[in-house]
């Protein structure tokens, strides 16, 4: 019985650590963490604007997503991020606090705890479906950029030196990202999406020789923590979003006990 | 003219108000090595890359004999330590084939660092595996920017036989920025003293004929290197800083 509740939940945490821990590994090779962020805290706007409008709450977190990606690409036009740090803290605290302003002007009961944090038992079969399809796509678009996005991590000058259309594959990022934010937001709620971004990735650095098998096990990495992370919050009643990351922080801690050897 | 692989005519580049370069003209041709001195914030960074077409110059046109395919070689390569990256990865990006990628790292000697981590060469071993990387796109042109710099002498000096034999062997042009205002490699055809504006042009000076390089270096044996004599009007500090100074009043390192 508490299994069939929880099967959603399980599948949906599964597809959302395969594309964040393997988008994740980009973020942190290209020092993005900022951005992923910035994307993450305008999800509490996006969140707002569609309900304001009256459209599923996915639609207006891709939808407003999408504008955002497009204003950030615009932003990263440098060779070098330059003092762009204030200005997406400044794009992510003021979409946090106009989407908080607005919320109640929706007229619908909303669970702020749920937004921020994530709320895994109104994960739904649809749910799964919608989330397993943009999976697909995450997964499929980074396939297939794949050399030119590693090239692209390795070296802005180099990689656009060959032929590689930078200001593309930025755009590209930046839209995977807001797909990941879209199924995520429901789980683990806009402050902790970036955690199961970044943790992972970073565990598997420490494991990885190539940035394949970082780019592999980053992912899997994820995927146990949603599985044990879940189990625990079952077992000891907690609250399922925090309790899958600090169970993969707990395996970044560990993972510093080996050395790095390049 | 005809045997240009590269014509720019009048290219200027202004960033910020500030003109970076202003009305350089220059060719580069086929199978020819030409270097680019000059001394910091002259623009030659920023000449190759438009020549490449990395960014776009505000004024001025440059054509190209054909479609050329660049081998680039980055100043600094910004690797980040959050990225495992053996050379193995770092060169097979592009997807070679085996035996090209082979024979180059025979040519380039560096067949025992293929499998080493990116993070833990030394600055001259990630010189040549920069230059693996460019000579496996098989290009029509190799553009090196300071490709000795952070190197010591005598892997200077064989940085510079190796790209000799690279032009010689792929038969490509070579253009590249020297970190030196006075040694370039000896097997430059031509060199272009650059500071904003094309201050001067010509060839270089072999280094067992200068007395000023010999003094400096004593009898080390550096075929590789030679040295540039400028012909220029206006001054520059020994350390490439320009000094504010009149038109006409010589140039210092004009020795």
């Amino acid at each position: 019985m508490i299994f069939e509740l929880l099967l959603p939940s399980l599948l949906c945490g599964l597809l959302i650590a395969a594309c964040s821990g393997s988008l994740g590994c980009i973020v942190i090779w290209r020092r993005m963490a900022f951005f992923s962020d910035t994307l993450a805290h305008s999800a509490i706007l996006g969140t707002a604007l569609a309900l304001i409008a009256n459209i599923d709450v996915i639609w207006g977190l891709i939808g407003f997503g999408i504008i955002v990606a497009f204003a950030m690409a615009r932003f990263d036009n440098g060779r070098r991020h330059v003092s762009s740090d204030t200005l997406l803290a400044i794009i992510a605290q003021s979409s946090l606090a106009l989407g908080m302003l607005l919320l109640p002007l929706t007229g619908k009961a909303i669970n702020i705890e749920a937004l921020l944090f994530g709320d895994i038992l109104a994960i739904s079969w649809l749910d799964v479906g919608i989330t397993a399809a943009i999976t697909a796509i995450i997964l499929a678009l980074l396939a297939f950029n794949w050399p030119a996005l590693l090239a692209l991590c390795i070296d802005e000058d180099l990689a656009a030196s060959e032929g590689i259309n930078i200001q593309r594959c930025k755009l590209l990022l930046f839209l995977l990202l807001v797909g990941l934010v879209a199924i995520a937001v429901q789980m683990l709620g806009v402050l902790l999406i970036s955690s199961l971004l970044l943790i992972p990735a970073a565990t598997a650095r420490r494991l990885s020789h190539t940035p394949q098998q970082m780019v592999v096990i980053a992912p899997l990495l994820g995927m146990l923590a949603v599985i044990s992370g879940l189990i625990l919050a079952y077992f000891l009643n907690l609250a399922a979003g925090p309790a899958v990351v600090v169970t993969a922080s707990t395996f970044w801690i560990l993972s510093l006990a080996r050395k790095l050897d390049f | 003219m005809s045997s240009a692989l590269i014509q720019a005519d009048n290219i200027s580049f202004t960033a910020n108000g500030r003109d970076i370069l202003e009305n350089v003209s220059m060719q580069l041709h086929e199978k020819e090595i030409l270097t680019l001195i000059g001394p910091n914030g002259a623009g030659k960074t920023t000449l190759l890359r438009t020549l490449i077409g990395l960014q776009k110059p505000s004024s001025g046109k440059i054509t190209y004999s054909k479609k050329l395919t660049f081998g680039y070689m980055p100043q600094k390569l910004h690797l980040n330590p959050n990225m495992p990256l053996p050379v193995k990865s770092f060169l097979n990006i592009n997807h070679h084939n085996q035996a090209n990628t082979e024979s180059i790292l025979e040519e380039l000697n560096i067949q025992h660092l293929y499998q080493q981590s990116m993070h833990k060469l030394s600055g001259g071993e990630r010189q040549r595996v920069l230059l693996a990387r460019a000579l496996l796109r098989k290009p029509d042109v190799l553009i090196l920017d300071e490709p000795a710099q952070g190197v010591d002498i005598s892997g200077q000096n064989r940085l510079y036989e190796l790209i000799n034999n690279a032009r010689n062997n792929h038969h490509c042009a070579v253009l590249m920025v020297s970190h030196d205002l006075h040694i370039v490699m000896a097997n430059t055809d031509r060199v272009i003293c650059l500071n904003q504006h094309i201050c001067c042009m010509g060839h270089p000076d072999t280094v067992s004929t200068d007395s000023a390089y010999l003094s400096l270096f004593g009898d080390l044996p550096s075929p590789a290197l030679a040295h540039y004599t400028h012909h220029h009007d206006h001054h520059h500090d020994l350390h490439g800083e320009v000094v504010n100074g009149p038109h006409n009043a010589g140039c210092k390192h004009d020795f």
